[in-house]
């Protein structure tokens, strides 16, 4: 347990400024254990090593294949942008038309019936209990 | 010109401003993406996509981090998720096998540091990838603990664990070229 708090110990000094009993509790390890130590010169020699140096660009005119990726992006975006905006106002008329056709025939169903009700002025035909119990009606039902 | 006021200028409808913003920033999203994925043509296309998505997302950059941490962070992000692509399809990309290497490793020339980068960039590619993205930002880019901690999106505690077991696996893979490093 102590050793595994040691070995944390001693990777976070190569990370972060250790607390100062912390310190303290690792330079005491240190001086009392060898492969403690040992394991410190490893992590030295790993915090030294010649880490490659990044690659600091991408293949030959990467903002210009960018930006040529971002336009034609946008270009497509505005085309369906501009499609929507074309088919959206013509179902919007055919929507209108149909909705007023929907009150006029309600108004008219509701107007002609002699008992104003939902099934009338949708125009459905209304059949009894007893009908609808008779097969005959039934199965000649539309 | 200051990055915000590119920015603000990419808003507006300014393909020249953006276009600034990524000359500016390509050597650092680079830096990243192909330490975490190698010289392949993937890199390539992981760089534009991380330009591309912080095109799309201009509007929520709110200058909480700097724009280069901001940008390292979709890179990171791109890279990871381009990792996993390459393992759920089973395919790794072989970095060259420094055992090849090694044995050709002239102590008198100068391809002996490039040899050794060799190794130690091979070793890395060897790590999974979320103590590779740890090792790459740390050790490599050189950016603090917290800093690391912001980009990854991780508390600091599990940072610092993954860096020490991170460095405990590099330590292995590298135990039978440390002569020649």
């Amino acid at each position: 347990m102590r050793e595994k708090r040691l070995h944390k110990l001693l990777h976070q000094s190569f990370d972060r400024e250790l607390t100062p009993a912390g310190r303290e509790v690792l330079e005491r390890a240190l001086r009392e254990s060898g492969e403690l130590r040992e394991m410190r010169d490893r992590l030295q020699s790993l915090a030294e090593m010649p880490f490659p140096a990044p690659s600091n660009s991408f293949k030959p005119w990467f903002a210009d294949r960018t930006m040529n990726r971002i336009r034609q992006l946008s270009f497509k975006e505005k085309q369906v942008e501009s499609l929507f905006n074309g088919i959206f106002p013509g179902f919007r008329r055919i929507a209108l038309v149909a909705g007023f056709a929907l009150v006029l025939i309600l108004g008219f169903n509701l107007s002609t019936s002699s008992q104003p009700n939902i099934a009338d002025a949708l125009g459905f035909t209304r059949y009894s209990m007893a009908e609808m119990a008779d097969p005959i009606t039934y199965f000649t039902l539309e | 010109m200051t990055d915000v006021e590119l920015i603000q200028n990419s808003l507006s409808g300014n393909d020249a401003a953006f276009r600034e913003i990524i000359d500016r920033y390509e050597a650092k999203v680079a830096a990243t993406v192909v330490s975490m994925l190698g010289n392949c043509p993937e890199a390539d296309d992981v760089g534009q996509e991380t330009f591309i998505r912080f095109y799309k997302n201009l509007k929520n950059f709110r200058g909480e981090s700097s724009l280069g941490t901001y940008l390292t962070r979709i890179a990171m992000n791109l890279s990871l998720n381009e990792l996993k692509r390459r393992k759920r399809q089973n395919r790794i990309i072989p970095l060259d096998d420094p055992g090849i290497s090694h044995q050709i490793i002239d102590h008198d020339s100068g391809n002996e540091k490039r040899d050794r980068h060799e190794i130690v960039q091979w070793a890395i590619a060897q790590l999974t990838p979320k103590f590779q993205s740890t090792l790459v930002l740390r050790m490599m880019k050189g950016y603090s603990t917290e800093e690391t901690a912001k980009i990854l999106n991780l508390p600091t505690g599990t940072v610092l664990s993954r860096l020490a077991r991170a460095r405990g696996q590099l330590l292995k893979i590298l135990e039978p070229y440390k002569e020649h490093i």
